[in-house]
């Protein structure tokens, strides 16, 4: 999925280039949040069973 | 002018995407808290509902045409609003997680259980990205044009079960119970609260909305309260309490022994697929509200390019927050339902609060 979503945000990235590139902040949104997701992405496919934040949760809130 | 967005398609739209929540953890959450006398807190929960859809009522009738942020910048200050703003986003980010994780273990659980969750999840964004890319206002008719063939389909449902009652795990329940019912009734309040999404589209209703727009709020609210009570009296009434308390999505079994006069079976199919178009259009309204959340809180003219990025967040977001039925039955329990109370009622309160204390200023401005 994570080459899928590559593909995809940087078709975007071109796509909507005069969209992003009008505005700084829209670039730095976009770069920001796409770069989060793919970074998710990639530790979730190194350690795919990783234990989940409501894990933890349950573990020290009891 | 036409509206954007009516009333009317609000209150059809907050009933519909509260049907999967309704039908999947209203009544466990109910049974665990407050065992026998559980059905009775979708009646109690109106002490809070109403107030609210009251709340909502206040703040459109006295910022015609503002938004949520709107409402905010005119009652607190621009930098107040913006940091509320940035704890809203937060948790629709959490919801729309939550959201799209019950919707992948409700399909492993009922129809397709060897399947992964991530296929369902990609279809879900595809479907998503399309119906976003369509506009608001096909999301919109969606939940107005299928919620009275859903609520048809339950009448008839419930018309076939009435005879599957058993009295006995109702009855007997007497004011002793009146604590616990009203302690779980949070559940029904967490899931009521949902109104609260009419003021974030508030800027779309127009300037004057009419006293008869207003009572769709009203008859959403009640209906809310009436199918959530019928949910959870069929559940507990069926399937009795000890087995609504442990099982994941109580009403399915419940609904696997009605029949149609001997004839039509297997109405869970059905319930699965209602649950199913519910959540879609739920992310759908939350993918929105969550695009909205970052226009208000960068000032951004254009929202369009941010729906691949959330996607690809909230995909793996799902991972992380929970994944399996246990985790997420524990985040429901004790994150998404208190934070909701924060976010529905609590800060939608405070602001009604600032609103009568400024009512005079708003008076001369409008």
């Amino acid at each position: 999925m994570i080459y899928v979503f590559g593909a995809t945000a940087i078709y975007t990235l071109i796509q909507q280039r005069k969209k992003l590139l009008k505005e700084k902040r829209n670039l730095i949104i976009y770069l920001f949040l796409t770069i989060m997701g793919l970074a998710l992405g990639i530790i979730y496919l190194m350690n795919p069973y990783m234990p989940s934040l409501t894990m933890y949760l349950e573990k020290y809130l009891k | 002018m036409e509206r954007e967005v009516s009333l009317r398609q609000i209150t059809f739209m907050y009933l519909f995407i509260s049907i999967s929540s309704v039908l999947r953890q209203v009544p466990e959450a109910l049974a665990q808290e407050a065992d026998r006398s559980g059905y009775l807190s979708p009646l109690l929960s109106v002490i809070a509902t109403v107030p609210l859809t009251a709340i909502v009522i206040l703040l459109i009738k006295s910022y015609p045409g503002l938004n949520l942020y709107e409402i905010m910048v005119q009652l607190m200050g621009k930098f107040l609003a913006k940091v509320i703003i940035f704890f809203y986003l937060i948790w629709i980010l959490i919801g729309i997680t939550a959201k799209v994780t019950i919707y992948s273990l409700t399909l492993q659980l009922t129809l397709m259980p060897n399947t992964r969750s991530d296929f369902f999840i990609t279809i879900l964004a595809v479907l998503v990205f399309y119906a976003l890319i369509r506009g608001i206002k096909t999301i919109f008719r969606f939940s107005e044009l299928s919620l009275a063939t859903i609520l048809l389909l339950f009448a008839i449902m419930f018309l076939c079960a009435i005879g599957r009652l058993r009295s006995d795990y109702l009855l007997p329940v007497s004011t002793i119970h009146l604590k616990e019912a009203l302690m779980a009734s949070k559940h029904v309040i967490a899931v009521g609260g949902n109104i609260v999404i009419a003021l974030f589209f508030a800027d779309k209703f127009g300037i004057t909305v009419a006293k008869e727009q207003m009572r769709k709020l009203w008859f959403g609210v009640l209906t809310f309260t009436a199918f959530a009570f019928i949910i959870t009296l069929f559940t507990f009434g069926i399937s009795g309490t000890s087995l609504t308390k442990n099982l994941p999505f109580p009403f399915y079994i419940t609904v696997k022994s009605i029949s149609f006069f001997n004839i039509f079976e297997r109405f869970e199919v059905l319930v699965t697929l209602i649950c199913l178009m519910s959540d879609f259009i739920a992310i759908c309204v939350f993918a929105i509200i969550l695009s909205r959340c970052f226009v208000w809180l960068f000032n951004l003219k254009e929202n369009s390019f941010l729906f691949v990025p959330l996607t690809i967040l909230v995909f793996y977001l799902t991972y992380y927050i929970s994944s399996t039925q246990f985790e997420f039955n524990y985040l429901y329990r004790f994150v998404i339902v208190n934070l909701n109370l924060i976010f529905e009622y609590a800060v939608p309160a405070l602001l009604s609060f600032l609103c009568l204390i400024k009512r005079k200023q708003i008076k001369k401005q409008y």
